[in-house]
């Protein structure tokens, strides 16, 4: 488990991480959402030991010191854009991996690039963007380390790739407890696979959690009304946190059970009712709302 | 894992340097291909250790260009973060590093070394005995050489963000200390300081504060001379600067290392305390170097009225040019904002006041430093008159060039420890008081100026001339001084002499030590394998003498010279030379002869020397004259035109006022005519005895 407690991190008079406090739990994958210089990175590079925090604490399944190499055997780092030697093939960077990773399973790497149709032995300055984060996603799953920390996870990769991707992080998590930490400022990579989420915005956490569950009490309906209707109670409805018309056709958005709101929406006659499943966007919109903060400011 | 275990995992990473590898290797293997050619086909005069400068430069380059190689990752933020990453300590993949680096010089240089050894062992007898200790002594003076340099570059990357300040910053680490005290300090010294000929501490630390020098004083690079060069051992004083050097910046090191933040990759610095160290150094340094710039464009200090002005412009530019550059280099670092210029402003004043402090401390020390008379710490003291005990082209050479070869070696030769030193120490009192005297009242001493253009004749070329009255206060020479201290050490003075007190030099010439070291053939005593010749300037002839002879000559001339003074030297020009040219390498002396060294003279004409002979009584063909004139018209430079006299008419003309160029030996004392435009005069002599020609240069006697 990953606790962080009062993390400060200052870049000169910037302060790119302002006092954050946040806890991973194992077996999950932890999304860290946020706008470009909202301090993901950071935080990823601090927990992986690259940088030194200004203040705070952070205790990696009970040890103070990312920066150690026995707390480090415990994490593989992957950022945004990594680096491999230049005329290293993807073997010889697995032979270099397990030099450092005791858990790392070669042959287990070797059958995931054929899975992925990837040559083991070809210089990797060969592959495209998308074939060159294929193999460091493999090589971060075959580290066997406990924790991967991970910049932009799927970035560059086609959606098959991302599916088989997925699937092979959800076999990983379900297998070996394996704990992913992902930063990512694109909501819907996170949204199939992420248990938690925190958003960052200006080096602080506006929101952390699992949004999923907290998002079990928020519903969305759309419906029709006929023509004239008058709607204006719903604005007073303290239940409804937004509602919009366009003519007869009406999008709710509400806390409360289904049939609570359903309930509050018959009194309208409506000549068609229906739910609407929420995204994980929404209901990030509307925590987020609900917090005060303009969504489209920080996720911008 | 135990960090050992990384360490050793770490350094099977490093061996991914392939750059560093090949340049290495491949610079060295090429120089041992090279060399074993070259000690092949001369090994006297190929040093493939202490001595070759291109092992020098190949250690220097290495030293760098490893440095630079092996911790280029420090500038590039996807590299660090990469094996930062790793569950390896960040001082594992440096040190890691490090050593990988010393081993990738170390390991060839041992073989290139090893090799040549063993093969000049074998193709030259000389070097057999010596090739053990010279091929170990040059691993450990080229190991110390590499050292300085890859511990320079390598600092320069650890308190870099970027490649163009680290390179700005290497070269700083190299250049600073040789240009403060050599373009600075010594600047200032020459223009401040009235008496300053050289200071002993300045050039020590020019050569210790700058890497190259100290580097070539290491591995004997000046020497050329295989007996020398198997000798060479470097200087304890440059062996404790080499050491200091590189353990200096291995501490300097292991504190970049540690405290260098990875998130400022990319910036100036990624050290901040390595930035304000170079804000301040080169504040300091632009404020002096521009002082002494402006003293030395200026001139104003060359007068000693002009020298509180000199002082106070230097002083003011000097703090104003500080001002700026710091606040330059702040604007830089912190992106042009106000606040950020005017941050450090406690910084800026110190560093103004220190350079202000630096600049006034010349002018407030010029005083003692001009007075600085150790009459009784002296143990020895050596002496150099411009003029005096040289001839005319040894006069030039000293005029012209301050700290010359030849006043060096003069004072080295004339080095007096006893009554000499007394007679020295009491004609300097005088001198030094006098001096001082003239600071305060240089425009009394222009009469003894026009005085002293009685000797005009002595040095009367354009540029020379100006030796006589340049100063405006009246001197007539130079004396330049060496005190050898008792506690060891040597202090320089060079003092301006008027004509009564070159005249009063005579109670110091009269001595017997200052005979000895001006006349040495008076200590050579008898040769009995010598060859004796005697020498008129135009040809030698032997003198077939015997033993018994070659005896009373020796004495005679030991007599002759003890009871000469130096006044006589102003009554006669000499004759000739006897010299005297040992066949079994025992030693050779010259024996400049004077009508007034009768005893002398009267042998040499027993032996049947025709010592009255002089030039006009060959018979000249020819006489060729070089006469340089400046611009004679708009647009047409000057230059030299060659007149060649050959009528009986002309010749007759000039022969009588030819004299031999070799025995013009008292310059300032009996001074020849060099006036005018002719520099050089060719006679072409007929020797009737070889019935050949002979080219004798020539000066002509004053009309």
């Amino acid at each position: 488990m990953i606790k962080i407690r009062g993390l400060v991190k200052k870049f000169e008079t910037a302060c790119a991480l302002d006092r954050i406090s946040l806890d991973v739990q194992d077996g999950i994958m932890f999304g860290l959402l946020g706008t470009n210089g909202a301090g993901k990175s950071t935080l990823l590079r601090i927990l992986a030991g690259i940088l030194e925090p200004d203040e705070g604490e952070i205790f990696i399944d009970g040890e103070g010191n990312p920066a150690d190499p026995s707390c480090k055997e415990n994490i593989f780092y992957l950022p945004d854009d990594p680096y491999y030697f230049p005329n290293a093939s993807m073997d010889e960077m697995v032979r270099f991996y397990s030099r450092f990773y005791p858990g790392m399973d070669g042959k287990g790497a070797a059958a995931m690039a054929e899975s992925l149709h990837l040559d083991m032995n070809i210089q990797m300055r060969t592959f495209s963007k998308g074939m060159k984060r294929q193999a460091f996603l493999i090589f971060a799953l075959c580290a066997g380390t406990k924790y991967l920390l991970c910049d932009e996870v799927f970035d560059g990769l086609d959606p098959v790739v991302t599916e088989v991707m997925k699937n092979l992080f959800r076999q990983e998590m379900k297998e070996r407890n394996f704990t992913v930490v992902v930063a990512s400022h694109k909501l819907n990579d996170l949204e199939d696979l992420c248990g938690n989420i925190a958003i960052l915005h200006r080096g602080g956490v506006v929101t952390a959690g699992d949004l999923k569950t907290r998002g079990e009490n928020i519903r969305k309906f759309q419906f029709v009304v006929p023509a004239g209707r008058d709607l204006g109670g719903l604005g007073s409805c303290s239940s409804v946190i937004r509602w919009q018309r366009e003519g007869n056709f009406v999008r709710l958005t509400a806390h409360g059970s289904e049939k609570e709101i359903r309930a509050l929406l018959e009194q309208y006659e409506p000549e068609f009712l229906e739910e609407v499943p929420l995204s994980l966007e929404e209901i990030f919109i509307e925590e987020m709302e609900e917090e005060g903060y303009d969504i489209r400011k920080v996720l911008r | 894992m135990t960090s050992g275990k990384f360490f050793g995992k770490w350094i099977r990473e490093a061996g991914r340097g392939h750059i560093a590898a090949a340049l290495s290797w491949g610079l060295l293997m090429i120089y041992l291909a090279v060399t074993l050619t070259r000690l092949s086909l001369d090994p006297q005069y190929t040093f493939f250790g202490a001595g070759s400068s291109e092992l020098l430069w190949i250690s220097e380059g290495l030293g760098l260009a490893l440095a630079f190689v092996e911790f280029f990752y420090l500038l590039q933020q996807r590299k660090q973060d990469f094996y930062y990453s790793l569950p390896v300590r960040k001082g594992t993949v440096f040190w890691s590093r490090y050593v990988h680096g010393i081993l990738h010089y170390m390991i060839p240089l041992v073989i290139v070394m090893t090799v040549c050894g063993v093969y000049q062992s074998t193709v030259d007898q000389v070097f057999f005995s010596e090739a053990a200790g010279y091929t170990g002594k040059s691993i450990l003076m080229y190991g110390a050489v590499f050292l300085i340099f890859y511990h320079a570059g390598l600092l320069s990357v650890a308190v870099s963000g970027s490649v163009v300040t680290a390179v700005l910053v290497c070269a700083g680490i190299l250049l600073y200390g040789g240009t403060l005290s050599g373009n600075v300090l010594t600047v200032f010294s020459e223009h401040f300081f009235r008496t300053y000929y050289r200071i002993p501490l300045l050039e020590e630390m020019a050569t210790v504060l700058d890497p190259m020098a100290l580097a070539g004083r290491l591995t004997g690079w000046e020497l050329y001379d295989q007996r020398e060069i198997l000798a060479f051992v470097p200087d304890v004083s440059y062996i404790a600067a080499a050491v200091l050097w590189i353990l200096l910046s291995l501490c300097l090191l292991i504190y970049a290392q540690k405290k260098r933040k990875t998130e400022r990759t990319g910036r100036a610095f990624a050290l901040p305390a390595g930035e304000r160290t170079a804000e301040i150094l080169l504040a300091f340094l632009a404020g002096v170097w521009l002082g002494s710039y402006l003293t030395d464009l200026t001139g104003l200090t060359d007068s000693p009225s002009g020298i509180p002005a000199g002082a106070a412009l230097s002083a003011a530019a000097g703090v104003c040019s500080a001002a700026v550059v710091h606040l330059v280099l702040e604007g830089t670092a912190g992106g042009c904002r106000k606040q950020a210029i005017l941050r450090r402003k406690w910084q800026m004043s110190a560093v103004c006041a220190a350079v202000l402090l630096t600049i006034l401390a010349f002018p407030a020390g010029a005083s003692s430093f001009d007075r600085y008379f150790p009459e009784d710490e002296t143990e020895q003291i050596g002496i150099s008159i411009d003029g005096l005990g040289m001839d005319y082209e040894q006069y030039r050479d000293a005029v012209y060039e301050t700290g010359s070869y030849t006043t060096d070696q003069q004072m080295k030769e004339y080095i007096l420890a006893d009554e000499g030193k007394r007679a020295v120490l009491a004609w300097l009192s005088s001198v030094v008081n006098d001096d001082s005297a003239n600071v305060n009242d240089a425009v009394t001493n222009d009469a003894v100026a026009n005085d002293a253009t009685v000797n005009d004749a002595a040095v009367n070329d354009d540029d020379t001339g100006q030796q006589e009255n340049g100063s405006g206060d009246g001197s007539y020479t130079i004396a330049t001084v060496c005190y050898r201290l008792q506690d060891g050490s040597e202090k320089y003075r060079r003092y301006q002499v008027s004509r009564e007190q070159f005249q009063a030099f005579s109670s110091v010439y009269d001595t017997v030590e200052y005979k000895e070291k001006a006349y040495p053939a008076i200590t050579v005593g008898t040769m009995a394998d010598a060859r004796y010749t005697w020498e008129d300037g135009v040809t030698e002839t032997d003198l077939k003498l015997t033993e018994d002879e070659k005896e009373a000559l020796a004495l005679a001339y030991r007599e002759d010279v003890e009871a000469m003074s130096m006044e006589d030297l102003t009554k006669a020009l000499p004759e000739g030379f006897v010299c005297v040219d040992s066949e079994t390498g025992a030693g050779s002396a010259r024996m400049p002869v004077y009508p007034f060294h009768e005893q002398t003279c009267g042998l040499l004409r027993e032996y049947g020397v025709d010592i009255e002979k002089t030039i006009k009584d060959y018979e000249i063909r020819s006489v060729e004259m070089y006469e340089h004139y400046g611009s004679v018209g708009p647009n047409i430079s000057g230059g030299v035109s060659k007149i060649i006299c050959d009528t009986p008419e002309e010749i007759e003309k000039w022969s009588g006022r030819l004299f031999p160029e070799r025995l013009d030996l008292q310059p300032l004392l009996y001074p020849l005519d060099h006036s005018g435009n002719i520099s050089d005069i060719r006679a072409e002599v007929e020797d009737p005895r070889t019935n050949s020609v002979t080219r004798v240069d020539c000066c002509l006697l004053p009309e």
